[in-house]
């Protein structure tokens, strides 16, 4: 018992100390249960802003702690979704789902790698520029071959089964991406504590600081690009059982790549969860206001990106987060206000000189 | 491990010397041992020229094991560009910087940081959106094992080392006074502050050379006082080597051992403090006028 509690002591600042506990019950009850009260229609929408995020959580590593930028994600997503799906198929490999799903995510990484070895030593507009022209090769080679992407002809996908367990329904195949992106959060949330996880992060925020603390800033940004490719590539594995069948590649032509890059952008680069809120928000939006009228997902990302830039990079979460910490913070500066242990006699002490020097 | 006698609101009972003895033995744990003899950081005849405009002309310098030495000059001297040249920045043109006996001329400041050469900057260089703690533990990241997996999974040697290196920074937020902020965003602190987040991150690394590049720029009086005071303490207390740019001429004198005068790329004088003080050429050149430093 005592080695479980020893164990699990290791993982406890994994949750915020800004976050309440209740937030975390509601958000797994609501994530839970919505399967069970809502129609097939919501739930497979559900199901789709989750794979959404999970692709847009990539970015979120890659721009958001990698201080990176790409805009050939939604390229990588859609290799991902035409090389699993044409291995799951019957008439293409006919492998199991892990496997096929595997294979898709290795191709998402190396095409990931390819771009990261230059962008490393590149900056900005370079990197945009570059990854922009990955998009389009990948569009006008991937995307057009009929073989991979099914062409006119109607492709069929079974949806996977693990342990005895089917997933065919749209209801048991929620709760398995679901799952898939609760262990994504987990794991980046490890990630994101760990010493691997800071440097990146200082890497994106200073790179010659991080390298003069013996961080080498190529290092890691050729890791935030591996972990964008990977995720790039579990949501496009995710993405063929979810449809049943190839998807349009209209759905990964580069002003999708845009519509991925608005979701971290608008939820900010804090907050995982905030950016499965704005997936979810992109992505139910259009459906939930269509009795009303034409709301396009990209008008909703196009407002996104400039919203969040304009509040920087702390985005909607960040605000949020502010609001939830600046009590506690204010409460500590006051206490270190008051405790000053180490504070110098400024008249009595060796160096007395310097005081009267600056003073001048 | 800290022991700690506390107040039933959990403020530590024990006298400030008898806890900073103890920070100081962790810290002192936790880094490498310190170099006691000869120069751990040595530039021989360097140039640096950035198109038309020379920078340095043959500079050599040396500093010392546990000296502080202070590297100083008017504006435009040459003394930041020399900074980078000793840390990895910039590659000279011609001459040769050692460090702890190895050279390290073309070498990459990550590759300088792991033999013990880390660094402060001008203006903060600090990750304001992280808290204190994590600001400071980025400079404990070459202490730390662990690949990606083992770091991220906390496996029980990832987590032994990071739970040392968490204890290092504790003992560091306390030497520097930053003990009740570590969970408060380095954003939101004074730059007072910020400057002894970058001090105490540099020190983590494992640090047996510390540049500290104007670390009082910025701050008033007392306050640069104290930071000073508390790098002094903390250079004499751990037997660091440090080199410090500084433009207060007063501190300098003060607090280093041994001091190099640059002036427009060029070395005018060397020497402890009382013969620099009363080199003329220091004066003409640093002062433009005639009186004592």
């Amino acid at each position: 018992m005592n080695q479980i509690k020893s164990i699990l002591s290791r993982y406890t600042d994994a949750f915020s100390p800004n976050v309440p506990w209740w937030a975390y019950v509601v958000a797994a009850a609501v994530a839970i249960g919505w399967a069970g009260v809502v129609s097939t229609t919501w739930v497979f929408l559900g199901t789709a802003a989750f794979i959404t995020s999970i692709a847009a959580l990539g970015l979120l590593v890659l721009v958001g702690w990698g201080g990176e930028v790409s805009l050939a994600h939604a390229a990588l997503v859609g290799t991902a979704v035409y090389i699993s799906g044409y291995a799951m198929r019957n008439d293409g490999f006919g492998w199991p789902f892990l496997a096929a799903g595997l294979l898709g995510l290795v191709v998402a990484v190396g095409l990931s790698a390819l771009v990261s070895l230059p962008t490393a030593k590149l900056s900005g507009i370079y990197v945009m520029v570059l990854t922009l022209g990955l998009q389009v090769t990948i569009e006008r080679t991937i995307f057009t071959n009929s073989k991979l992407s099914g062409g006119v002809e109607s492709r069929y996908v079974t949806r996977p089964r693990f342990l005895g367990i089917s997933f065919d329904s749209d209801r048991a195949y929620y709760y398995l991406v679901l799952a898939v992106l609760v262990l994504t959060i987990a794991a980046l949330t490890l990630f994101r504590r760990s010493r691997h996880g800071r440097a990146l992060l200082f890497v994106g925020t200073d790179r010659r600081a991080a390298a003069a603390m013996g961080i080498s800033p190529y290092r890691y940004k050729i890791l935030a690009f591996l972990i964008a490719g990977a995720l790039a590539g579990i949501a496009g594995a995710l993405t063929t059982p979810l449809y049943r069948s190839p998807p349009t590649s209209l759905q990964y032509i580069s002003v999708q790549s845009l519509f991925l890059l608005a979701i971290p952008v608008t939820a900010g680069f804090e907050s995982l969860v905030g950016v499965v809120v704005v997936a979810l928000v992109f992505t139910m939006t259009p459906h939930a206001a269509a009795s009303i009228g034409e709301v396009s997902p990209l008008i909703l990302a196009g407002a996104g990106l400039t919203i969040g830039t304009y509040i920087g990079p702390g985005g909607f979460s960040g605000v949020l987060l502010d609001f939830l910490r600046s009590k506690r913070e204010s409460a500590l500066l006051g206490m270190a206000r008051e405790e000053n242990p180490n504070e110098v006699d400024v008249e009595s002490t060796p160096l007395t000189g310097v005081a009267q020097e600056h003073a001048r | 491990m800290i022991t700690q006698r506390t107040s039933p609101d959990g403020v530590d009972l024990r006298a400030p010397e008898e806890r900073r003895a103890e920070a100081l033995a962790i810290l002192e744990d936790h880094l490498p041992e310190q170099v006691k003899s000869g120069a751990v950081l040595e530039a021989r005849n360097v140039s640096k020229a950035f198109g038309g405009l020379q920078a340095l002309s043959d500079i050599s310098l040396q500093v010392g094991a546990a000296q502080t030495t202070g590297l100083i000059g008017p504006n435009g001297a040459g003394k930041s560009t020399m900074f980078d040249v000793l840390n990895g920045f910039t590659i000279p043109d011609t001459g040769t910087v050692s460090a702890f006996g190895q050279d390290v001329t073309r070498s990459s400041p990550w590759v300088r940081a792991k033999l013990g050469m880390s660094r402060t900057f001008q203006a903060n260089h600090i990750a304001m959106n992280m808290s204190v703690e994590e600001n400071l533990l980025i400079g404990a990241h070459l202490c730390l094992e662990g690949g990606l997996f083992q770091a991220a999974l906390r496996t029980p040697k990832a987590y032994s080392t990071e739970r040392s290196a968490r204890e290092a920074v504790r003992a560091v937020g306390y030497l520097l006074d930053l003990e009740p902020l570590m969970t408060v965003r380095a954003g939101v602190l004074d730059f007072g502050s910020q400057r002894r987040i970058e001090i105490g991150r540099s020190l983590l690394g494992g640090a047996r050379l510390v540049l500290l590049d104007e670390a009082t720029a910025g701050l008033d009086a007392v306050e640069a006082h104290g930071l000073l005071e508390l790098v002094k303490r903390l250079q004499i207390d751990l037997g660091l080597a440090v080199l410090i740019i500084e433009h207060h001429v007063r501190s300098v004198m003060n607090m280093c051992d041994m001091i190099y005068v640059l002036d427009q790329g060029t070395l005018i004088c060397s020497g402890p403090p009382s013969v620099v003080r009363n080199d003329p050429q220091v004066r003409e050149a640093y002062l433009g006028e005639e009186r004592s430093v």
